[in-house]
């Protein structure tokens, strides 16, 4: 006969390893960071063990079993399903006193858990040192210490899941003689049943009276601080992360440092990214001549040596000529966010948030949507509240993504002489800014916000991020441009040289131009010729292809020079100025749209963020048209 | 026995104790959770940028909160 396949969970408090002891012990690919919250919902992965099965599951991070915030319903609900077999308990040697909170907890509930002491490494870094002989003595259930990081940590853990030998007896807490005649005398009718579980009668009481909860969770509080008091050193030192924290949360330095720690990054990226990003242009450029040249030699038909070179070359080149941005832009962002950083920068815009009406952690989601928007929206996972996470969700695809701004550069420096395109980029970002602020207040109508969203975060200590980690997190963003490429961005350049290339004859005639001239009125309102209007258009599928298709449209009408030379002699400075606004802000390209959707299973939050911002962006391109006309 | 006041007025690098909390809910339950219970004794590390919020020491791990919630919190200066 099988043997039945044994459950086990992973619980314990927010940032703690969990999800990174969870990859070393299933080989899954959980999200793993230095802020609290990652993990949002239940992760379940099989795996085999000397002929064992094991189904781990990896649960959001909690302070305690009740219903104050998203996670513990998330994990309550996962509890509540089945009870698993036996739980790890993941505690966090750097603080101790407040993850066995959480294990005494556990402990109250459930007899069989077994206890990680985790980051042990940083722990005796920072002067720490716990006797794990002694806490299992008092704790009665199996204590383990590891590094879940290192590549042995799941050695360990394995050996404990799979010993037969254990002795359960579970330590309880001892609660003052009111509050034991309470618990003696709970039956409230949901459990109505005499045979109630001390841990069911002892939540009844919690819940039923705020004098009482404060009582019974103190009275976990004081056991955990005497286990502490009996196993935990601590030599006091200054630790590294109050010294930089002096500066990075300074009252007056805070801020500029932030804004110099994210200028650099943007700064990084570019200069860092543009040689690659020519070199890679200048590589299709010659594959392109190259497959003239072959395909002419060996005969083959025009029409398909252009859709080649022309169509297809010359598209994929130009969304390729993205990827060092890509890849850079991830690798210097995942530093950041790992290293501990991300959290101060909550902290730091908290304020400037909470004056718009938002909660100050709505900042990271928005600045990973000005690598993609598609990470600013998967990165809104980490808001609690429903009103938060719409926002972060819209907002986001208004940042202008790398995609977005690298046109937008390209525009900007083809037009204006170098500090005036600063200052344009300037103007752009902080009217994208100004979008964000907009969309919080409207989502207000459809949302109630709830003033209760609580703050509160725990601050983490720096570390150093792990290459492992950090390579792993780049390459995923990575791939995921590359499969947007294979997806979108080959069909977009087919249909666009498609469109540019027939009927064939004089090119007013091809398709491409005859659509422009039904839309050319349209234009005439914002100021904007046809030509940039189909580049518009056909940024719709992903973004880049905005600025591929202006490429082909001018080079098909038969000019030559550089494209940004011959931009200039066809474009007004007001014009581009409209239509690098236009751009930022039209509409979210398609991925965007249905990453909305798959985020909050609602096919109409999707479709009015499309609506929405066309009638936004058209609305600023005509304030911009005219006042430009009326000021220069 | 010293006078009590909230949290929010607390200077930087004060040591202090908690009384009492004043709030409830859900907000309450967050707190006492994170081990702000009474009669804990914590320290104020900081006010943040432009004093919104403020970085206290509890229980032996950092926590920032913002002015708001630290008006919900009792406190006295620990002895
Ligand atoms: N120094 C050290 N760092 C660790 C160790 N284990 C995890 N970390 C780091 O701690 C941070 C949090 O790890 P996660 O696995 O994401 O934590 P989690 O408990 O799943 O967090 P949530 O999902 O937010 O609840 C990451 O930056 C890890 O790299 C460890 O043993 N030593
Ligand atoms: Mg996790």
């Amino acid at each position: 006969m099988k043997p039945p396949v044994t459950t086990v969970a992973f619980i314990g408090n927010p940032n703690v390893g969990k999800s990174a002891l969870f990859n070393a012990i299933t080989g899954a690919g959980q999200v793993i960071g230095n802020w609290c919250g990652k993990t949002t919902e239940a992760c379940t992965v099989r795996t085999r063990y000397n002929a064992r099965e094991f189904d781990f599951t990896d649960l959001p991070g909690i302070y305690g079993f009740g219903h104050s915030s998203t996670e513990e319903l998330a994990v309550d609900k996962y509890l509540h399903a089945k009870t698993p077999d036996l739980i790890v308990a993941v505690v966090d040697a750097l603080n101790l006193e407040r993850n066995l909170y959480l294990v005494l907890e556990i402990l109250e509930r459930y007899e069989k858990a077994i206890i990680v002491l985790n980051k042990t490494d940083a722990a005796t870094a920072h002067g720490i040192e716990i006797n794990l002989t002694k806490l299992a003595e008092i704790l009665g259930v199996p204590v383990i210490s590891t590094v879940a990081t290192s590549h042995n940590s799941a050695a360990c853990l394995w050996q404990t899941i799979t010993s037969s030998q254990t002795l359960w007896t579970p330590y309880r807490v001892n609660y003052p003689p009111d509050i034991e005649q309470a618990i003696e005398r709970a039956l409230p009718e949901q459990y109505s049943h005499p045979g109630m579980a001390r841990w069911q009668k002892i939540k009844a009481v919690e819940k039923a009276d705020e004098e009482k909860q404060t009582a019974i969770i103190s009275a976990r509080y004081a056991a955990a601080n005497f286990i502490t008091a009996c196993c935990h050193h601590h030599h006091a030192t200054e630790s590294l992360t109050d010294k930089i924290d002096y500066w990075a949360l300074h009252r007056w330095a805070g801020i500029p440092i932030m804004i110099a720690v994210f200028a650099l990054l943007f700064f990084f990226t570019f200069t860092v990214s543009r040689p690659l990003s020519n070199l890679i242009g200048e590589t299709f450029v010659y594959f392109g001549s190259a497959v003239h040249n072959i395909f002419s030699a060996l005969k083959l038909p025009y029409m398909l040596t252009s859709l080649v070179a022309d169509g297809l070359l010359n598209g994929i080149g130009a969304a390729l000529g993205f990827l060092p941005q890509i890849a850079i832009f991830f690798l210097i962002y995942n530093i950041i966010q790992d290293s501990g950083y991300i959290v101060r920068v909550a902290i730091l815009t908290d304020r400037l948030m909470s004056l718009i009406g938002l909660n100050g952690k709505i900042f990271i989601p928005l600045i990973a949507g000005y690598s993609c928007n598609v990470n600013g929206i998967l990165a809104s996972r980490i808001l609690t509240s429903r009103y938060d996470r719409m926002v972060a969700m819209l907002a986001s695809s208004y940042a202008p993504c790398s995609a977005r701004l690298g046109v937008m550069v390209f525009m900007a420096s083809a037009f204006f002489p170098s500090n005036e395109a600063t200052l344009v980029m300037l103007c752009l970002l902080a009217i994208s800014l100004g979008m964000m602020a907009v969309i919080a207040f409207l989502t207000r109508f459809f949302i109630a916000p709830e003033d209760s969203a609580v703050f509160m975060t725990e601050i983490p200590v720096y570390h150093l991020p792990h290459w492992r980690n950090l390579l792993a997190a780049t390459l995923d963003r990575t791939l995921h441009f590359l499969k947007r490429i294979r997806n979108i961005i080959v069909y977009s350049s087919i249909i666009m040289w498609l469109l540019s290339s027939f009927p064939v004859g004089s090119f007013e005639q091809t398709y491409i131009a005859r659509i422009g001239q039904i839309i050319e009125p349209l234009g005439s309102l914002l100021g904007l010729n046809w030509q940039l209007i189909v580049a518009l258009i056909a940024g719709i599928p992903a973004k880049e292809s905005a600025l591929t298709t202006l490429g082909v449209i001018y080079n098909a009408a038969g000019s030559d020079g550089g494209l940004g030379q011959v931009l200039t002699s066809h474009i007004t400075p007001l014009a581009a100025f409209t239509f690098l606004i236009v751009y930022m802000t039209y509409i979210p390209c398609l991925a965007t749209v249905i990453t909305i959707y798959q985020e909050t299973k609602n096919w109409s939050v999707a479709i009015c963020s499309v609506y929405g911002s066309i009638f936004l962006s058209i609305l600023l391109g005509i304030l911009s048209y005219n006042l430009g006309q009326l000021f220069l | 026995m010293s006078k009590e006041f909230t949290l929010d007025l607390a200077q930087d690098r004060a040591a202090l104790k908690i009384t009492k909390l004043t709030n409830n809910g859900k907000t309450r339950l967050k707190l006492l959770q994170m081990g702000i219970t009474p009669g804990t004794k914590i320290e104020v590390l900081r006010h943040a940028p432009l004093a919104d919020s403020l970085v206290i020491c509890v229980r032996g791990s950092k926590l920032a909160l913002r002015r708001n919630e630290a008006k919900e919190i009792s406190v006295v200066e620990a002895e």
